[in-house]
């Protein structure tokens, strides 16, 4: 018997199951009988397990959904509108540009009982510094200073418009219990603030989680939520025909017509979270260096055909560095970059290669949605213009280590749920400079004058400012955003706590 | 008996130091951790006191004279991803492997075993021809593929047992049976070919002579000296099985060993990799001293050195 494994997350198995499951009549047991579990317990099948409940140490995205139940951070942005949300701050104010002062609700008991303080805010922020995953969040984070019992005072370096969206990762932990029990003994028993306690937690099998009964924001529905990982997607599924669980997470693409005609299930749909960027190596002796070859590859990608055909419309275009509904888009910019073969071969001569040019454009296989059968349509519609790819494929592993040096032509970054355009933008262009691949200091100044500004519309303009600059010389390919695909029970109500944009937590509670 | 052990229980000690060795220059070479632990935008710096915090910059001898060092001492490192005992988030998990794995053999011995025998007895017959294609179906389909089919058919259609998970009982029939297709055809085709090779010498001919009954020379007389190789299959067999597991655990989400080191191993959580496969190579190795000592009950002839 084969023991293959190594595609066991591909597709095309899943697409098989998926035919099967619902090619064949499901006469043996009527279904509807069973089904939703109601209010009193939401059964959910995540894609993994978490290692530690600690953010600090597990801020996988598995990791972050789940213990964004158990802890609350000061804020989080929530809503279709995407709005700064109070949670653990009650309100915050900047006496000037680079001080925030945080006043805590009063009155917020971690799961044990005992009242959330400013201590254990400050001691969060010094989690989050000393943690080589989280750090970034806090980066620009200079000084946290316990004012009262209820009130902190964060300083930053310079004025950090993006702090409050970087604060969503930043959980409140207990100090006292965390100190007690131990780095490694909280993550495995954890205590927050959060709407749910941990009740049960049988590693690599399921977690149980109870709604808290002395939750600042009143005791949450349902009473409990247990999650299951189940790496394998039709499996997931079959849990999900079954009625084994109520929400699934990551419906496979193939599968995902068919659960449409399932009456007894639905498909819930978070638009483009999954962003995926191509670097371009500007810098190395070869075309790419040319600002028109770059402006020819981004004219050439039929993006829309390769959205419709390949991502069966599970995606969003993009021809900038945000999408449609993020903060900063640029209509205007956003169409420079529109697909235009004639221009791209026209550039392409212009810049001297009137026979076309060969690029090799690293992949890495399993690394997003349909990456490698998106990339071979990429690699034609760019044939077709005379830019000739060779796809490299490597592992993952290899493509990156290759990319922080510096030694690819076009490579990829993958970016999941980011809340502020700073964290997108400043992310991406920051490794392009330390590593230089590529640099622009429009673009540079105006990563920094957004970061600066904290009024919200001048922000805004100066958002869209730079969106037109990395349009008109990019340093990228701009391809698309992939989005994320759950399943439901149709008589389930669970959805989305906020999915807009960039999009936020999800949240199995209402 | 007791010296044999003893001389046994001593190889395995430069086998491991091997097997250690093997493995920690093989994660080590398969890339560093940092790019796929960190966010994709860290600056080399980050990177650099990630390696430093986890002595990943040290050189590999040291790294490995160190490791060793800790290994003497019980202490198999702690985990890059989320920093737990290595050793302890193994050994959680290795109850489940157990589990299926013994599950799936008990399953396999249950059946293949007589089938390879009736098999035998009835040499060149449909009902031989009949089992022996279903030993060389079974042996060459993928065992992610009869595990979905299973799931289809006895949780999805039939409602009979349960889709996924470790909940009692009924939870290990299906990932157990779909575990046991990859050993049942071996032990179906070897017990066959035992039997009639048995079949062939001097000591049965002698029984069927003494009039005994057919019966009595198949169970009593040939079973016992075929089982021999069938036995030291097996237990080669139970590596195989343990590998195996991984697949099955991961379509029936079963929380063993083997979903997590594939996890481990896409993360390059060097650590926890290096004591799963320590583990995992402990047990195989006990394993097959278990089954050179039921050779040895089996054929006493073995023992003498």
């Amino acid at each position: 018997m084969a023991h293959s494994f190594v595609h066991l997350h591909r597709s095309p198995r899943a697409a098989l199951m998926g035919l099967i499951v619902f090619a064949l009549p499901l006469t043996v047991v009527d279904i509807s009988a069973q089904g939703t579990t109601g209010e009193a317990e939401r059964k959910v099948a995540l894609t993994a397990d978490v290692g530690s409940m600690d953010p600090y140490r597990d801020n996988s995205v598995v990791g972050l959904e789940i213990q964004g139940h158990v802890f609350d951070p000061l804020v989080d942005f929530r809503g279709p509108d995407f709005t700064p949300t109070p949670l653990v701050a009650e309100r915050w104010e900047n006496p000037d540009p680079t001080t925030w002062r945080f006043f805590l609700r009063k009155g917020i008991k971690f799961h044990d009982g005992k009242e959330l303080t400013a201590e254990d805010v400050k001691f969060s922020f010094e989690l989050a510094q000393a943690s080589p995953t989280a750090k970034a969040k806090v980066a620009n984070v200079t000084d946290v200073g316990v004012v009262d019992r209820h009130t902190v005072e964060v300083k930053t370096s310079g004025p950090a418009a993006s702090l409050l969206a970087n604060l969503t990762f930043i959980y409140i932990l207990p100090k006292a219990d965390y100190q007690a029990k131990g780095a490694e003994a909280f993550g495995q028993k954890p205590i927050g603030s959060g709407a749910y306690r941990v009740e049960r937690w049988d590693k690599g099998q399921r977690i149980v989680l109870a709604a808290f009964d002395r939750y600042w924001g009143g005791k949450k529905a349902p009473a409990r939520i247990l999650i299951r990982p189940i790496a394998e997607g039709s499996t997931r599924l079959a849990e999900l025909v079954t009625g084994g669980v109520d929400v699934i997470q990551d419906v496979p693409v193939e599968n995902v017509k068919q659960v449409r005609e399932n009456k007894e299930l639905a498909v819930v749909q978070a638009k483009g979270i999954r962003q995926i960027f191509f670097p371009i190596n500007a810098r190395a002796d070869t075309p790419l260096k040319d600002k028109r070859v770059r402006l020819a590859i981004n004219l050439a990608i039929d993006r829309d055909t390769i959205l419709r055909d390949v991502l069966q419309g599970f995606g969003e275009a993009r021809t900038g560095p945000f999408g449609s509904r993020q903060f900063g888009f640029n209509p205007e910019a956003a169409k420079l970059l529109a697909y235009n073969p004639d221009r791209a071969k026209a550039l392409l001569t212009e810049a001297g290669h009137p026979n076309g040019i060969d690029v090799t454009w690293n992949l890495c296989r399993g690394c997003w949605l349909k990456d490698t059968e998106i990339l071979e349509t990429v690699a034609s519609q760019l044939k077709a213009v005379g830019i000739r790819v060779k796809i490299n494929l490597l592992e993952v592993n290899q493509l990156l280590a290759n990319q922080n040096i510096g030694n690819f032509q076009i490579g990829m970054i993958r970016w999941s749920r980011q809340y502020d355009s700073d964290t997108i933008i400043a992310g991406i262009q920051a490794q392009s400079t330390t590593q230089k691949w590529y640099a622009n200091e429009e673009v540079d100044k105006l990563i920094v004058k957004g970061r600066e500004t904290l009024d919200r519309t001048a922000r805004e303009k100066v958002y869209q400012e730079l969106y037109k600059a990395m349009v008109e010389d990019p340093g990228y390919v701009f391809l698309h955003a992939q989005d994320s695909v759950w399943g439901k029970r149709a008589t389930s109500d669970w959805s989305f706590n906020a999915f807009v944009g960039n999009a936020s937590m999800t949240l199995f509670f209402k | 008996m007791l010296p044999y052990l003893g001389r046994r229980l001593l190889q395995l000690v430069p086998t491991l130091l091997g097997v250690t060795l093997v493995v920690f220059l093989l994660v080590r070479v398969s890339g560093d951790p940092t790019q796929l632990l960190l966010p994709e935008t860290a600056t080399p710096e980050d990177r650099q006191l990630f390696r430093s915090q986890h002595g990943l910059d040290r050189p590999i001898p040291i790294q490995y004279a160190e490791y060793v060092g800790n290994l003497l001492r019980g202490d198999l490192g702690r985990s890059l991803v989320d920093d737990r005992s290595a050793l302890d988030v193994v050994l959680q998990r290795l109850p489940a492997t157990v589990e299926l794995t013994l599950a799936a053999i008990f399953i396999a011995v249950l059946v293949g075993i007589p089938v390879g025998i009736v098999s035998a007895v009835r040499r060149g017959s449909v009902l031989d021809r009949l089992a022996m294609l279903g030993a060389l179906t079974g042996q060459s389909m993928a065992t992610f593929w009869v595990g979905i089919l299973l799931i289809l058919i006895f949780a999805v259609q039939l409602r009979w047992l349960p889709v996924s998970g470790r909940d009692g009982p009924a939870h290990v029939v299906l990932p157990a049976v779909t575990l046991s297709l990859y050993l049942m055809p071996l032990l179906a085709r070897m017990t066959r070919s035992s039997m009639l090779e048995v079949w062939r010498q001097d000591f049965v001919r002698t029984a069927r002579a003494k009039g005994l009954r057919e019966r009595t020379v198949i169970l009593r007389h040939s079973l016992r000296a075929a089982l021999i190789p069938v036995v030291t299959v097996l237990g080669l067999q139970f590596g195989g099985a343990l590998a195996g597991a991984i697949v099955t655990e991961s379509v029936f989400a079963w929380p063993g060993v083997g979903t997590f080191v594939l996890d481990a191993i896409y993360k390059r959580d060097y650590p926890v990799v290096q004591a799963a496969v320590l583990v995992v190579a402990t047990v195989y190795i006990l394993t097959n001293l278990l089954v050179d000592l039921l050779y040895v009950a089996l054929d006493p002839r073995i023992r003498e050195p």
